[in-house]
């Protein structure tokens, strides 16, 4: 094992150019791994598989997330931020700092179904 | 080509899960180094045995809320790990709304859910029951016999009942005086009851002390219980007997109450003789440390500890829960093994399908990022119940949850009940969303 890891080491070396485009990389995997993380607690009302065209219709009142942009999504939670109002959505957005609403958006906004 | 060395991640990982330093940092290296280095340079470095091992094994014990979401979330986080659920039951039963069928809005069958979505998600179902789990040896027995390996085990095994708790109040008991605390045959027994009942008759609801699955679930139900008196029988009453001296949304319960059904809904809170002790199950009789109540209805929500399993296999505590890492949900007592819903110890999260749910992604993201032999990462978890006090008049609580000091708790500032006195559009509209809930999380679990 520890031969292994110092040929490694050498190979790592060698491709020093590479390395920053992996870290790069390693930071994208768990950025996309926070975010869905954070999703998690979304999709179990707001699922991708009702709305628009499926069997429930569109008599729905939790909003479906599919297609929307990321600013609307980001301009949403804020404004639930701000707002005196008591519902679901504000009670539980104020639970999120600002990074993670961010990082929220961005990750549902790419949230495309046909 | 990223593909290919996260699977041999997996695959080396496998091998060397006792030790979760030193592996771990080589075989992060390696994955760098393939990643960054390409195919020709990696073999190299990789023995071809590696290529022939099998795919990571991830076993799954319990195809409820918890359970059934993990094994899809799983498949998603990593389509390559190799995921076996065991399940007894053919079909789910699920209990959130189903105190809508004892209110007479809903039918049993559409409480029901089969595994074919998560079998075309590529998940194996083994229609099954764990009877035993070797935590040292990473195996699990059926009761028919099939042994399986594992390199990470999900229990969800949800709740079991501590019989004899009420004196009297065992197995046996549950034909006369239903639990419905698992939806299913139990809920059609209260059904029965309610329809072979006398206008005026009493119905009793015990209901048992913190925690236990579903808080708010003893109050819906005989708030739905009151809205089928009310058309049916109005001169029946129901009084809910509580092991407690307050309840989950309680303000807003009983100003509802009030309101829809009268004085149709007594509750006698733990102060003033509430805790049911005893019952006999031959004269449907209840008797508290006061008073004896003769019932036509007795629906007794007795103690409950984590699904026996859980007990079995040596994860639980003297609390008769599972205690856990509130990041990646993995036991305090068994490495390899991780509990989520109602069996686990998660601090200020209820005991909801919400939760299990939300606690299953996360844990999914988590597991296949430790195969991976990277770290878990701390997030932020939200748990939202819907409670319905009419078909179309509904309450919320919701709260927000973050690891700290190795519990989940509650974030400051946030979550909370719905407004006391908010107007009737408000508790119809929150009725819809209750309903939208159930329809999502079934479709995103069973769909």
């Amino acid at each position: 094992m520890i031969k292994k890891r110092e040929k490694s080491t050498t190979c790592l070396m060698l491709l020093g150019l590479l390395i920053p485009l992996k870290a790069s990389l390693a930071d994208e995997v768990e950025q996309s791994d926070q975010a869905a993380l954070l999703a998690a607690s979304c999709s179990g009302c707001h699922t991708q598989n009702t709305g628009d065209g499926s069997e429930y219709g569109n008599d729905i009142a939790i909003r479906n997330l599919n297609n929307l942009p990321t600013e609307q999504i980001r301009d949403s939670l804020k404004a639930y931020l701000e707002s005196e109002e008591s519902t679901v959505m504000t009670r539980i957005a104020k639970g999120f700092s600002e990074d993670e609403i961010n990082l929220l958006a961005d990750y549902l906004g790419q949230q495309v179904v046909e | 080509m990223l593909r290919k060395s996260d699977n041999l991640e997996i695959k080396k990982n496998k091998n060397v899960t006792t030790d979760r330093t030193g592996p771990k940092m080589s075989g992060l290296s390696r994955r760098n180094f393939l990643a960054a280095g390409g195919t020709a340079l990696g073999a190299t470095f990789s023995p071809p045995s590696v290529f022939a091992q099998s795919r990571a094994r991830v076993v799954v014990i319990g195809g409820g809320f918890g359970g059934a979401t993990f094994a899809r979330f799983l498949r998603k986080a990593d389509p390559t790990i190799n995921v076996t659920l065991i399940e007894p039951n053919s079909e789910y039963t699920a209990c959130p709304f189903s105190n809508l069928v004892l209110g007479g809005e809903r039918n049993l069958s559409q409480q029901r859910f089969n595994y074919k979505g998560l079998e075309n998600a590529g998940i194996t179902v083994v229609p099954d029951s764990v009877i035993h789990v070797d935590a040292e040896g990473k195996t699990v027995r059926t009761a028919n016999g099939i042994q399986l390996e594992y390199d990470r085990l999900l229990m969800a095994p949800g709740i079991d009942f501590i019989w004899n708790r009420i004196e009297g109040y065992d197995e046996d008991a549950t034909k006369v005086m239903p639990h419905a605390w698992k939806a299913g045959s139990q809920t059609k027994q209260i059904i029965s009851q309610l329809t072979d009942m006398d206008d005026g008759g009493l119905v009793v609801i015990s209901a048992p002390a913190n925690p236990f699955r579903c808080p708010p679930g003893p109050y819906e139900r005989a708030s739905l219980i009151a809205h089928y008196l009310k058309s049916n029988k109005p001169k029946s009453k129901i009084i809910i007997l509580d092991a407690k001296d307050s309840f989950s949304k309680q303000p807003l319960f009983q100003q509802a109450w009030k309101s829809i059904y009268g004085d149709m809904i007594e509750w006698v809170g733990f102060s003033d003789g509430g805790a049911v002790v005893s019952v006999n199950a031959k004269e449907k009789s209840l008797s508290t440390d006061f008073d004896q109540f003769s019932a036509s209805v007795a629906n007794i929500i007795p103690p409950q500890k984590a699904g026996e399993i859980a007990h079995q296999a040596g994860v639980t505590d003297a609390s008769g829960w599972c205690p856990i890492d509130p990041v990646s949900f993995e036991s305090l007592i068994h490495p390899n093994i991780h509990i989520i819903g109602d069996a686990s110890i998660a601090n200020a999260m209820p005991k909801s399908a919400f939760s299990a749910n939300a606690q299953a992604k996360v844990c999914a993201i988590q597991v296949a990022r430790m195969l991976r032999g990277e770290d878990p990462l701390p997030t932020t978890l939200v748990n939202t119940c819907f409670s319905l006090i009419a078909p179309d008049y509904a309450i919320s609580v919701a709260g927000v949850y973050q690891p700290k000091d190795k519990h989940l708790a509650e974030v400051e500032g946030a979550g909370g009940v719905s407004p006391k006195d908010a107007t009737t559009e408000v508790r119809n509209l929150e009725a819809r969303y209750a309903n939208d809930w159930f329809k999502a999380i079934t479709s995103e679990v069973y769909g």
